[in-house]
């Protein structure tokens, strides 16, 4: 369980961890049994709680409702519901996502996943970058200083395959972050967690601007309208990673968007804010068919 | 006069709105929940061992992590 593989380094930087669903105390006893779980799991049966945050996933319950048959409906359904078909006990649950918080319950950044980005939404990146046709896996996240949506090109892969990871950053209101060339600042850079038979290329960054910041005479690149950065990854195909491989559903990366933002009076401390996105593994070598007599 | 009459004709449709059969708007989750910045609300809730928790209790020295997940059922 990915959560509790983090529960110490959580407990070492002072962070609490708790997870928040619909589900009984019963299920959530087995559930933390099974897993080993030793943080807190939340029972909010009857989601009083998720409807005070705001965040019951309704589109649940409409796809059994009048309007079910609504192009907009339909089209929620297909973002914000699995991919197997919703089905009525599925009422009740959250939009996934997490809220970092503070001391004081005051939200510091939040997450939101899980959702599937339409790929005709996006068509003119997609087409460049992919040729599978499933709908990706997307997530949303709010600094103080910016809103980024990631998602993968293709939701699924092979070893020997190439894929790119895609951050649409949108610095806030009066902000900027730094650009390559920014001497003195924390250039807002896409790290990538190494990870045996992963091989990252050259990120691709779009044109900056210059900012003239007047306390101290400083012309620097920054990028301050939203810009979209293409980080390419490949997934190594020889024997080794084959056998590496096998047997594996899925590869998670890891990685993290460090940057620096200022707006016209002060610069903020450097953010680090940790990402991952979840593909699909398709096998290399495909079992033969059987032959049935 | 024919042309008058298709220049009325298609400001008359271009007036009619769009969607008349109610599709509503599409649902942006990033809009949903407390924002940055904001406090988000307190809660009294059992954990799986029975025990109450509040968003004080599960608050570690320096903030919290609190995540809403769909089911640990499936």
């Amino acid at each position: 369980m990915e959560l509790q593989s983090r529960v110490k380094d959580l407990q070492a930087k002072g962070i609490g961890l708790a997870t928040i669903s619909y589900d009984s105390r019963e299920v959530l006893a087995a559930f933390a049994k099974q897993h080993g779980v030793t943080f807190p799991m939340l029972a909010d049966p009857g989601s009083e709680t998720i409807k005070r945050y705001g965040i019951l996933n309704t589109v649940v319950a409409e796809a059994f409702g009048p309007n079910k048959d609504d192009p907009a409906v339909k089209a929620d359904v297909q973002r914000y519901i699995s991919v197997v078909n919703p089905s009525p006990n599925m009422q009740g649950i959250a939009f996934p996502g997490t809220f970092m918080l503070d001391r004081q319950g005051r939200v510091t950044s939040r997450f939101f996943e899980d959702f599937y980005v339409e790929r005709n939404t996006v068509s003119s990146v997609m087409k460049r970058l992919g040729v599978g046709t499933d709908a990706v896996a997307g997530s949303k996240i709010s600094t103080e200083h910016l809103d980024l949506t990631t998602y993968p090109s293709d939701a699924a892969i092979a070893p020997g395959n190439r894929f790119s990871v895609v951050l649409e950053i949108t610095p806030k209101r009066g902000m900027h972050v730094y650009a390559p060339g920014a001497s003195g600042y924390r250039v807002v850079t896409l790290n990538i967690a190494e990870q045996p038979f992963v091989k990252t290329l050259a990120p691709a960054y779009p044109q900056s601007e210059v900012y003239h910041f007047k306390p101290l005479n400083e012309r620097v690149p920054v990028y301050q309208k939203p810009f979209r950065l293409v980080q390419e990854i490949v997934i190594e195909g020889d024997v080794k990673a084959q056998a590496a491989f096998r047997g594996k559903e899925s590869l998670t990366i890891s990685a993290s968007l460090d940057y620096q933002a200022c707006d016209d009076k002060i610069c903020y401390n450097p953010v680090s804010v940790p990402l991952s996105w979840t593909l699909n593994l398709r096998p290399l070598v495909l079992q033969r068919p059987t032959v049935s007599r | 006069m024919r042309s008058l009459y298709l220049v009325a004709t298609l400001a008359m449709l271009l007036s009619l709105p769009l969607g008349a059969q109610g599709t509503r708007t599409r649902i942006d989750v990033s809009k949903l929940g407390p924002q940055v910045g904001e406090r988000v609300p307190d809660f009294t809730l059992f954990d799986q061992t029975g025990k109450g928790q509040t968003l004080q209790s599960i608050m570690g020295r320096r903030g919290a992590m609190l995540v809403f997940i769909r089911s640990a059922d499936w």
